[in-house]
């Protein structure tokens, strides 16, 4: 628990430090649910397929760019604890991705 | 004894004693007013005066100010300016580009209710209770937390400038942001061409006692990078015959500098004495007197390190042994052997092994719960076992997560992680996470 709470800490540090990218990305996310919303009837089933491939496309890229983007390379994924970090923030970003596009899809592909 | 020597007044050790009876983390509900009571004439009462405003200072500051909210707290320390010390490396390595990373205001971070005096502390009497700035000015305390940290002494290395950290090869990680950022810009000039790199380690001990060997590690990688590889060379001087006080990763790094793609050789029995900046030359004494000069091309300076002046002029202080001139705390509870009402907190302490800003997440808590105790009158029963953590760059985009106790035992906290196995995830947690938790630490939120 004392650890969780740590992590959390961490994780509001890290926003305090770096405001803008996580407050962007949250803003961008209600703004495309509120826009949703508005929009309705949405086909979110017929929005999905294309959402989530979208979103594991930018997953595939987040695993090569984070490390990238951090002064680091894949090449230096050298055990499971590297891989399973790398692998899990690829699919954060691409979830993150997948769940923006999926109202928007939804809206073009109305039923 | 302990109120003997605080020289407490007998109401306030009686109402103490009331404080002790009814607990600070009391449960029993019974006793709610008078515990009420008793805090609000303790809390009025109970004068705490932190000689520090770095890391330990502040992080020793938010959680007193949290469990004792109406103490009349003093942190005296006249730096204006935070600096978030582990960024160093990273900046005089090239990895980080701007001072700004590692810029803080005390202002900006002092909890709410401390009193700041914008002084340095001139000098202790412990046995008066009472703490002295450079101007005179006199502070009366019922208990002391010494968290000053400690202070280079780079006038004891002949012919050394500060100034001229960034020029002609010179660099140094420990004085400033701008000493860490001119030491990248002298690196940087030193792999156009290559070379012989000159890297040192301080005589005395030393607060972040992994930076000299990130730097080694580094300057290697970059001299490999930029392509200069076969015609330079790194020579690591040791003062004594290790490189590292925990023996595992002693051998460990010793063992991984043979295999290095630049040549890095290691010298013991060699301390740096002096400098002649303009000639590019090196004098290093051996454990015989004899002196020796190297020339370099890069040259990295790690200065002796020392208790303040304040400090070391104190009783505070060991007064023979290892730990001569350092804070005389107790290694377990971080309380002062000859003075209860008294703690210390981070670089200060003579304590066994270096100290990061990792020591101070571990140890703070703590010390402000064994303070918490002598408050009540109730023994320091909480231990601290040394814990320190080290991220030890190994090149860019990897590094060692290494984590150690006083004993010297590898003590890795997050599961599956072998500490001194190259890693993208410890090197993520450096350049990414650790000012985060560095900063949540300061908060006293971890």
């Amino acid at each position: 628990m004392t650890e969780f709470l740590l992590g959390l800490n961490i994780l509001y540090e890290w926003f305090l430090l770096s405001p803008v990218l996580p407050a962007v990305m949250v803003l961008l996310l209600i703004a495309v649910y509120i826009l949703a919303l508005l929009k309705k009837p949405l086909n979110w089933k017929g929005g999905w397929p294309l959402s989530w491939k979208l979103g594991a496309l930018l997953a595939i890229i987040a695993f090569f760019g984070v490390p990238w983007w951090v002064d680091s390379s894949v090449a230096e994924l050298k055990y499971l604890p590297d891989w399973l970090m790398n692998i899990a923030m690829a699919i954060g970003i691409g979830a993150y991705g997948a769940l923006l596009v999926w109202p928007l899809l939804g809206m073009k592909r109305k039923a | 004894m302990a109120n003997t020597k605080t020289g407490l007044s007998a109401a306030r050790r009686k109402l103490i004693k009331i404080m002790g009876a009814s607990g600070l983390g009391m449960s029993g509900l019974g006793s709610v007013a008078q515990f009420a009571s008793a805090q609000t004439i303790l809390n009025n009462n109970v004068r705490i005066v932190i000689a520090g405003s770095g890391l330990a200072g502040l992080a020793a500051a938010y959680r007193l100010r949290k469990q004792l909210p109406n103490a009349k707290i003093t942190i005296i320390d006249a730096k204006k300016e935070h600096n978030y010390q582990p960024g160093y490396t990273l900046l005089a390595t090239g990895i980080w580009n701007s001072t700004q990373s590692v810029r803080d205001r005390n202002e900006r971070l002092m909890p709410q209710g401390v009193e700041w005096v914008q002084e340095a502390v001139g000098g202790f009497e412990p046995e008066l209770n009472q703490v002295q700035t450079v101007s005179g000015k006199k502070f009366d305390y019922d208990y002391l937390i010494v968290a000053t940290g400690l202070v280079f002494r780079y006038n004891e290395i002949e012919g050394m400038d500060i100034f001229a950290i960034g020029q002609n090869g010179v660099g140094s990680v420990y004085h400033s942001p701008d000493a860490a950022a001119n030491t990248w810009k002298a690196m940087d000039a030193f792999r156009q061409e290559g070379g012989r790199a000159v890297m040192t380690l301080a005589p005395t001990f030393m607060k972040c006692a992994g930076a000299p060997l990130k730097m080694t590690f580094m300057v290697a990688d970059r001299l490999d990078e930029a392509g200069v590889k076969s015609n330079s060379q790194v020579d690591f001087f040791a003062p004594s015959t290790s490189v590292f006080s925990v023996k595992t990763v002693n051998d460990l790094v010793l063992d991984r500098w043979k295999k290095l793609p630049v040549s890095t050789n290691v010298h013991f029995h060699r301390k740096l004495t002096g400098v002649d900046i303009t000639a590019k030359t090196a004098y290093f004494t051996d454990q015989d007197g004899a002196v020796h000069k190297e020339d370099y091309g890069f040259l990295h300076v790690v200065p002796p390190m020392y208790a303040p002046d304040a400090v070391d002029q104190s009783s505070l202080v060991v007064a023979d042994g290892v730990q001569k001139g350092w804070l005389d705390v107790d290694k377990g509870t971080l309380q002062h052997t000859r003075y209860p009402n008294v703690f210390g907190l981070g670089d200060i302490n003579g304590t066994p092994r270096g100290k990061t800003a990792a020591t101070i997440k571990k140890s703070a808590p703590i010390m402000v719960h064994n303070l918490l105790q002598h408050i009540q009158g109730k023994p320091a029963d909480q231990i601290f076992d040394g814990y320190t953590s080290c991220p030890m760059l190994v090149r860019r985009g990897s590094a060692w997560l290494v984590e150690f106790n006083y004993a010297g035992e590898l003590t890795p906290t997050m599961p599956l992680i072998d500490p001194v196995h190259d890693s993208y995830l410890a090197w993520f947690l450096e350049d990414m996470l650790l000012k985060p938790a560095y900063m949540a630490v300061l908060k006293g939120k971890a």
